[in-house]
């Protein structure tokens, strides 16, 4: 059970997306649509009030296995679809504590909903122009803190 | 009989007689190769050898180039392993890879034979659940095009100034509507 209340983010905050370096092609570091998917029904991110990016980066082991993308939660809000919740994550079975972890929905087209063509592939584009450089970039050095 | 027959005529006659007309003469003499034209017992000559420049590739060549090393390198996507960060993770297939490089050089092809230059080459990447993303980005637009594992179809959206394009398509075969919309 979770005891950290959901709290209402900013538009003006960040989150922290983690990414695994090893599905980039070799000598091509750049950001690409692809990058934002959802695992488990939405985009696990962590909000920067309980989060840096290099404790991000580090919260699954081994941080050199991962670059972080820094997303404005005011610029997700603005795409369509698109929703920002709050979702601590506290006492769940393999999965480590986490008061700053975030859920973005909405690249996946909700149950009952008609079906638009390339919805998907629109959504992926704007999440992609809007966030396409890295806030830590692929094998850079990691953080002793 | 013309000049040109009568100088063939000549030529095949001394080859007849004394061998071929031509010998090349080494090594290079003042960086220069040359060929030695013998013609009868009197005349000879030495006919330099000018080295050619390679030909410069047009932008079509060059843009096929691109792509098709686009699309060596897309097979490191056959490499990515999970690395226990995604429960949905799904392995990138050859046949998915397959159909986003055969419809690549489809559009290739099409393109060459309408003479159509300015397609761009695109980025090929790994997208969710085993699915690969073709991506073209100029600076004036974008297209991604997503070939899903699970089926044959592939999905996309373009965005341009006052124009975006969706949809999904069979990628069995060349949309030529997206290459003009790409190269216009």
């Amino acid at each position: 059970m979770c005891i950290w209340p959901v709290e209402e983010i900013p538009d003006s905050d960040v989150l922290f997306y983690r990414f695994p370096v090893g599905n980039l092609k070799r000598g091509d570091d750049r950001v690409f649509p692809g990058v934002f998917a959802e695992n488990k029904g939405s985009m696990s991110t962590d909000w920067c009030k309980y989060s840096t990016a290099a404790q991000t980066r580090s919260r699954q082991g081994r941080p050199k296995r991962f670059a972080i993308i820094r997303m404005v939660v005011g610029k997700i809000r603005e795409i369509d679809d698109m929703s920002v919740v709050h979702s601590p994550v506290q006492n769940l079975a393999g999965q480590p504590d986490n008061r700053a972890h975030t859920s973005v929905f909405g690249i996946e087209a909700q149950a009952g909903k008609p079906v638009q063509l390339g919805r998907k592939e629109r959504i992926r584009t704007e999440l992609y122009q809007r966030f396409n450089a890295w806030e830590i970039p692929p094998n850079a050095p990691v953080d002793p803190a | 009989m013309s000049r040109l027959e009568k100088a063939l005529d000549q030529v095949r006659s001394e080859r007849s007689t004394f061998g071929s007309a031509y010998e090349i003469r080494s090594p290079k003499e003042g960086g220069l190769s040359f060929v030695e034209y013998k013609s009868g017992h009197s005349k000879s000559g030495l006919i330099p050898i000018i080295s050619v420049g390679r030909q410069v590739p047009s932008p079509a060549d060059r843009e096929w180039q691109a792509m098709e090393e686009e699309i060596i390198a897309s097979e490191y996507l056959l490499m990515i392993e999970n690395d226990l960060e995604f429960e949905d993770f799904v392995p990138y297939t050859r046949s998915t890879l397959a159909r986003a490089t055969q419809f690549l050089r489809r559009m290739m092809i099409y393109a060459h034979s309408a003479n159509v230059v300015g397609m761009g080459v695109p980025r090929i990447g790994p997208a969710d659940r085993g699915s690969i993303d073709v991506f073209w980005e100029t600076q004036d637009r974008t297209l991604l095009i997503n070939f899903p594992s699970s089926e044959t179809i592939a999905n996309y959206f373009g965005r341009k100034p006052k124009s975006e394009i969706s949809g999904r398509f069979d990628p069995s075969e060349p949309r030529p509507e997206l290459l003009f919309w790409l190269a216009d």
